[in-house]
């Protein structure tokens, strides 16, 4: 147990008043970059969640199409749309989250969060570009497991990252504080 | 002075031995009493006679000295205070003699309280008794309790890839990533939280 004493000088010496939600054990990496298996996984859940809203679309769409001509048999549409309907709608849940709340759903159960090179939650500009380029890309995400800075290759080429972030903060839009990003010398290593 | 019985029979000598002896006495005894008795008045005299003096000559000398700057000047007040306070047990006389009670009616308890970080202390004390962890696991559910557990997986996962990069890639060891969990230091994991009672803290 720290005394108070204790307590208070290490936190005069840091910020000063930390309401601290995350669990202690987690706050040693809180603000460093995410590795590989944690954004595969947020990413997975992503995939998911845009693959439920695309067959609930097509379900809809069908009943739509049901009510008035229910002679019709339209069968399944082509895989390709499914996928083409996919990319779209997964190109605008990622811009939307990571410009909204710098995090998908995904990211937010995985306790990810993505922030520009100021450690700043990510504009719209920003996260649409992004988004698109994890769309079409999606093997930049393997770069995590080379990179000894955990980022990918979207991350190396527009300056981003995604840091563990635990604390259920939408609030701000500032992480700078808590994002321990090394933006210097990481980028360096990184290329 | 011992008087005998004057006795007739005897000669003249032993008359005259018995004479001269007896007013020998007689003058030793007289000027013995008159000395004492001298001395005793002029005892008497002189200290009624100092007792009116002395003071009023001192009254004099010290009414046309500075007697503070005298001691001022001449003593080692430190010294002084030092010894002082070297014989007395200051703590004792305060508890002794002092209402502290008293004293703490008296003071402005609000200036103290304003003095104090209150706001620390409350998150020391949060921090002290892991608060969030006592509301995580009394409200977080299972969901919640799960995905932490992920978390953690995930993140000794990626601890462990990197290892491996590291060792494939030669890297040295200040280019890898460091190990957050240790072994040594549990995770927070929920799955056996359910019963929080017994969980260590």
């Amino acid at each position: 147990m720290t005394s108070f004493r204790e307590f208070r000088e290490e936190h005069d010496a840091d910020e000063g008043l930390v309401l601290d939600t995350v669990p202690s054990a987690a706050r040693q990496f809180q603000g460093e970059r995410a590795g590989f298996f944690t954004r595969l996984i947020a990413a997975v859940i992503d995939v998911v969640i845009v693959g439920a809203i695309i067959f609930g679309v097509w379900i809809a769409v069908w009943l739509f199409l049901l009510v008035f001509n229910p002679l019709v048999d339209y069968g399944m549409p082509r895989p390709g749309y499914f996928a083409l309907g996919g990319y779209f709608i997964m190109w605008v849940y990622w811009s939307w989250g990571w410009a909204t709340s710098g995090r998908s759903i995904g990211q937010h159960l995985m306790g990810v969060r993505v922030v520009d090179r100021d450690g700043r939650k990510p504009g719209w500009k920003l996260a649409t570009v992004r988004s698109l380029f994890c769309v079409v890309f999606q093997v930049g995400i393997l770069w995590i497991i080379v990179s000894p800075a955990n980022r990918s290759v979207q991350d190396v080429v527009l300056r981003t990252s995604a840091i563990h972030d635990w604390s259920g903060d939408f609030t701000s839009g500032d992480y700078s504080s808590h994002a321990r990003i090394q933006t210097g010398t990481a980028e360096g290593k990184a290329g | 002075m011992v008087s005998r019985p004057y006795q007739s029979e005897g000669d003249v000598r032993t008359l005259a031995t018995d004479l001269l002896a007896s007013t020998m006495g007689l003058m030793v005894y007289s000027t013995q009493t008159v000395w004492a008795l001298g001395e005793a008045t002029a005892r008497t005299v002189v200290g009624s006679m100092l007792d009116r003096i002395v003071p009023t000559l001192t009254e004099a000398i010290v009414s046309r000295m500075n007697l503070t700057d005298v001691v001022l000047r001449n003593v080692d007040l430190y010294a002084v205070v030092t010894a002082a306070l070297d014989e007395l047990d200051l703590t004792q006389i305060v508890v002794d003699r002092v209402d502290v009670d008293q004293i703490v009616d008296r003071a402005d308890i609000d200036a103290v309280v304003d003095r104090v970080p209150m706001l620390q202390i409350a998150d020391y004390i949060i921090e002290e008794i892991d608060l969030p962890q006592i509301i995580r696991e009394s409200t977080g559910g299972i969901a919640m309790d799960a995905f932490t557990t992920t978390r953690f997986s995930a993140v000794k996962s990626d601890e462990v890839l990197s290892k491996i990069v590291g060792t494939l890639m030669f890297r040295r060891k200040d280019q890898q990533s460091e190990s957050h969990i240790e072994s040594d230091v549990p995770p927070e994991t929920p799955v056996e939280a359910p019963n929080a009672d017994e969980a260590p803290r």
